[in-house]
């Protein structure tokens, strides 16, 4: 009953603690492929290689991410692409994206092509643009910026544990240990 | 500790969920009426424990308390922790479900070699000694547990010495703390249910 006790305020008193694991997020961001590398609680992995693959294995492209866990990547092919990182010891997050997702905006070949790309904003000739269409770039990166938070966000939501899920858990636990008691009964009956 | 989906061949997770299977069929068709709540409870434990992460350095590690459900479960551990494991594959993400059997062989097995090293000092030991044997026994069932995941990866291809390396060096702390954890709460048990100590739980 007490280390009972010890653990659940163990788990109480630690919110800081809670458990966290690797996610890996790509999504389509205008003519590229966007991305992060983090983990649940919101931290994110800083120069870490991805690798890119088809469907069939073969790899298509390495990429980097900031010290963000940001990347980006210019894929070459209109293919399903696997996004694998591998940060060692078992380690392993991986990430799809459907070819349907890739947007006619990008310069997709029939060649297994593939660009890697800086992890910053394609930038914009400025001196080709009227002031207008500058802050119209300004307003879309800020906008761009602020869906990648919100995104960021929505997935460390999703991978939160709230007290609902551990107690799910608990209570599953509780049933087997009613049908133990269920098949140890009859089997000490049958003994008899 | 726990290893994902994808990172392991198909004859490690073969070999990893027939010996999971092996050691579910003993420990279920020996699991004695009366070690059902304590296994219950020590699932309950794994489970809530695994996800405590401490942050350390650029990583993180958890408690595993495979050791206190080796010694005081035996055989009986595999079922508790595999339940444990598939619980956290399922509500949580991790590991996953191809590689629970790796997994829990992984967790439950040194869990079980503690149990025939260690247990028949407990049951001899006095209080005071308990926390010594069960700092021990907790101590080398993480140890055991990252020399299994190194030895899987190795299995799957990458080098054993590094892959074991960086296994062994992120989890020294949990060795230690573990160690401590497992001991205060195997003192806790010698002192106020002695009697989870008493015959064989296999």
């Amino acid at each position: 009953m007490r280390t009972a006790l010890l653990m659940v305020l163990l788990t109480a008193i630690s919110p800081w603690v809670w458990g966290h694991k690797v996610i890996l997020d790509v999504f389509v961001s205008g003519a590229v492929v966007e991305g992060e590398l983090g983990f649940s609680n919101g931290e994110m992995a800083n120069q870490q290689m991805i690798s890119v693959y088809n469907t069939m294995g073969q790899e298509l492209a390495q990429v980097h991410t900031d010290k963000n866990g940001f990347f980006s990547y210019t894929p070459g092919q209109k293919v399903d692409q696997v996004f694998v990182a591998d940060l060692g010891a078992g380690h392993l997050a991986k990430a799809t994206l459907s070819a349907s997702e890739l947007t006619s905006n990008m310069q997709l070949s029939s060649a297994p092509v593939a660009q890697q790309t800086e992890a910053e904003s394609p930038r914009l000739p400025a001196t080709q643009l009227t002031s207008e269409q500058v802050n119209m770039a300004l307003e879309l990166q800020k906008l761009s910026v602020e869906i990648r938070q919100m995104r960021r966000a929505l997935k460390a939501y999703k991978e939160q544990h709230d007290w609902q899920t551990i107690l799910g858990g608990m209570g599953y636990i509780l049933g087997l240990v009613g049908l133990g008691y269920y098949f140890a009964a009859r089997r000490r009956l049958q003994d008899k | 500790m726990h290893i994902v989906d994808g990172a392991l061949t198909t004859e490690v997770l073969l070999i990893g969920a027939a010996l999971t299977g092996l050691g579910l069929m003993q420990g279920l068709r020996s699991m004695p009426l009366e070690k059902i709540p304590a296994t219950g409870m020590l699932a309950a434990t794994f489970f809530v424990a695994s996800l405590i992460h401490v942050p350390l350095g650029p990583s993180s590690v958890h408690l595993i308390m495979n050791g206190v459900a080796g010694i005081l479960l035996g055989w009986a551990a595999v079922p508790a922790l595999f339940v444990g494991l598939l619980l956290q594959a399922i509500f949580f993400g991790y590991g996953g479900i191809t590689v629970l059997g790796v997994n829990a062989c992984n967790i439950a097995l040194p869990a079980v070699l503690v149990y025939y090293l260690i247990r028949p000092f407990i049951v001899r030991a006095s209080v005071r000694q308990q926390f010594i044997f069960g700092a021990f026994g907790g101590g080398l069932a993480v140890a055991g547990s990252t020399l299994m995941v190194a030895a899987s990866l190795w299995f799957s291809g990458e080098e054993f010495i590094p892959a074991a390396k960086l296994v062994l060096v992120s989890h020294i702390p949990v060795i230690f703390i573990e160690a401590l954890l497992s001991g205060a709460t195997l003192y806790l048990v010698a002192k106020v249910k002695p009697e989870l100590f008493m015959g064989r739980s296999w």
